[in-house]
């Protein structure tokens, strides 16, 4: 996903949610930032280099694909981008180093988004973006893992965009209908016109979405090339909105996965709300629905189903409940939203801003990549932990710790180790002070 | 890393060390030797390849292209080791190569860095001396001294980072 989801996007989600203008552009300010964050900009800010939530380009074009530079890499793409689904996932073929590859492939819906949700839970607003970020790449990026493999990763010449035949009669011969469209996608009862894509690999050149011209990763036939992280192969396809296509993922046996981008889009904002109301505090129908089970299965403090009270008077959800999507609240904008998803443009921002103001009646500035940098540097010693970047830094290595913990325990180590310091008490490390400054308050700055 | 692969990093380290030193001080004999690292090193990533297409490659769509490309190293590193009567050639075109792509990709690298403000004259200069010196190589007309000492001097640095490497922190502290 690009600015125009997890910016403009995420601010229209928070405003639905019962945020106000200036919470939603904080939230929404720091789910662009995890786009940011790279080892580059933290030393310039002086910031600490565990807290990188991506990588620049050249950045990985020189990072070491030994061990510890794999771990780094899935650390990061991982906690951040491509979310594993199923750590567990079982698969009857392949080494353990393949297994472990293939268990962090990235999908919506997976026990570590509950976690992460759940995580940012009480953590501010900063916290609330970066969950917000990782909850929406779950739908962009699934089949796709965030470590550089080119068994999983790979795309070959089978791939085809499906471009929409407005002009194609139903039963025309040359149009194909999304066999794979989720029910109640626009994709339903569509025509659609294939048209082969050639990727080439200059990444001076722009996408042509007109021609179908699309820029990717080289094919390299090292297993850990960092030119097959993540969809490098695929190109920008998946952070197109109004993109279709199937294609054969280097993983799936020679099955052909169909993506259907403005539906998965869909399903990401709608849980983008419900998971902000649940970061709110305030039961939504989903939410009261989350209690009511909780209830049923006997955890304290969660009241009865009600869905049809006032979210003001239903208790809170205690744990945020997956495949939930806020389809009421966001129901008299759809029209208007998936029209934007619709539109074949490389950034819909423009249109995204438009919804977003009309939605709050306030400006929403241009994202600013140096907004809250001042301040973070202007800042002595411990306060700069209280800033707002500060906070950003905290929640990223909060996350990160999260995922990488997840990952190791599950047996798979390419994510590197962790160190439980509830367990161990190791307090030397530098980077993890302010978190560990917080555990033994009890509370968060 | 677990700890045996930090003693696989660390023992590899000292050998290659050991061996960038030795190499200056044979100076007679060091290109053929360098021909024949190059030629083994090519041997032993072929099958390196091969392993990986039978444990992980030939799961994947396409995966047979791997199989090819094992073939193709193995076949590619016995060419080389077969070449040592002509090692200034193999040495010549291998250091050539590798120091302009370093020196491209650190060019670059500081171009990035100068639109992020960061601080990019280091990089651009270390980027500039790896073209420099891949220039070198290139207008030395395959001067056996000058050869040695560059293949020396990238063998010691490798070196270094795998030592360093083996030192290197890869845990992360989970604090909830």
């Amino acid at each position: 996903m690009q600015i125009d989801f997890h910016y403009y996007a995420t601010y229209c989600a928070a405003h639905i949610a019962g945020y106000s203008h200036e919470e939603s552009l904080a939230v929404c300010y720091s789910a662009q930032f995890v786009d940011c964050c790279s080892r580059t900009l933290l030393g310039r800010i002086g910031g600490p280099s565990s807290a990188a939530t991506t990588q620049l380009q050249l950045e990985m074009m020189e990072a070491r694909t030994d061990m510890p530079g794999i771990q780094d890499i899935t650390r990061i793409w991982s906690s951040f981008h491509f979310l594993p689904r199923n750590l567990g996932a079982e698969i009857p073929r392949g080494s353990k180093m393949y297994k472990n590859k293939y268990r962090l492939i990235c999908g919506p819906n997976g026990d570590l988004l509950a976690e992460t949700v759940n995580l940012a839970k009480h953590r501010g607003l900063q916290a609330a973006g970066i969950a917000m970020h990782v909850l929406a790449d779950t739908w962009a990026h699934r089949y796709f893992a965030g470590t550089p493999s080119v068994v999983i990763n790979n795309t070959d010449s089978f791939f085809y965009e499906l471009v929409p035949d407005e002009g194609a009669a139903a039963g025309d011969g040359e149009a194909a209908a999304v066999d794979g469209a989720a029910a109640g996608s626009a994709a339903v009862g569509r025509k659609y016109k294939e048209r082969q894509i050639v990727f080439k690999h200059n990444p001076a050149e722009a996408d042509d979405i007109e021609t179908g011209a699309y820029i990717n990763t080289l094919f390299q036939f090292s297993e850990n090339s960092v030119m097959s992280l993540g969809h490098g192969r695929a190109g920008h396809l998946p952070d197109y909105s109004f993109a279709r296509y199937r294609y054969l993922p280097a993983w799936g046996n020679y099955r052909e996965v169909v993506k259907d981008n403005p539906s998965d889009y869909y399903h990401a904002f709608c849980q983008m709300i419900c998971a902000l109301k649940f970061l709110r505090g305030e039961s939504g129908p989903e939410a009261g629905e989350a209690a009511a089970e909780q209830a049923v299965s006997g955890q304290p403090d969660a009241g009865q189903s009600n869905a049809g009270q006032p979210a003001a008077e239903q208790p809170e959800a205690r744990q945020f409940a997956k495949d939930r999507y806020d389809w009421e609240a966001a129901a008299p904008y759809e029209a208007r939203i998936k029209a934007i998803l619709e539109t074949r443009q490389l950034d819909s921002s423009a249109d995204w801003k438009a919804f977003g103001e009309s939605l709050s009646g306030q400006e929403i500035p241009d994202f600013d990549i140096e907004q809250y940098s001042r301040e973070y540097m202007d800042a002595a010693g411990d306060a700069k932990d209280k800033t707002f970047l500060g906070q950003f830094i905290a929640a990223a290595i909060r996350q990160k710790s999260m995922v990488t913990e997840r990952i190791f325990k599950s047996g798979n180590l390419l994510a590197g180790y962790t160190i439980d310091y509830s367990e161990k008490g190791i307090s030397a490390i530098r980077d993890a002070k302010m978190l560990i400054g917080a555990a033994k308050k009890g509370r968060e700055k | 890393m677990n700890r045996l692969q930090r003693i696989r990093s660390f023992l590899s380290g000292i050998v290659m060390l050991l061996g960038g030193v030795a190499l200056i001080f044979f100076e007679d004999k060091s290109l053929t030797l360098i021909t024949l690292i190059i030629g083994i090193s090519l041997l032993v990533m072929g099958l390196n390849a091969l392993f990986y297409y039978f444990t992980m490659a030939r799961y994947m769509v396409g995966g047979k292209a791997a199989l090819v490309s094992a073939l193709f190293m193995l076949d590619f590193g016995a060419f080389t080791i077969a070449m040592y009567d002509a090692s200034r050639l193999v040495t010549l075109m291998y250091l050539t190569g590798l120091y302009a792509f370093t020196g491209l990709v650190s060019i670059l690298r500081a171009i990035e860095i100068r639109r992020y403000k960061g601080p990019w004259k280091l990089r651009l200069a270390q980027g500039v001396g790896s073209a420099v010196i891949a220039a070198a190589c290139i207008f030395s007309r395959g001067d056996g001294a000058l050869l040695v000492l560059l293949y020396s001097a990238g063998l010691i640095y490798s070196a270094i980072l795998r030592i360093i490497a083996a030192f290197r922190k890869t845990e992360l502290v989970f604090v909830q």
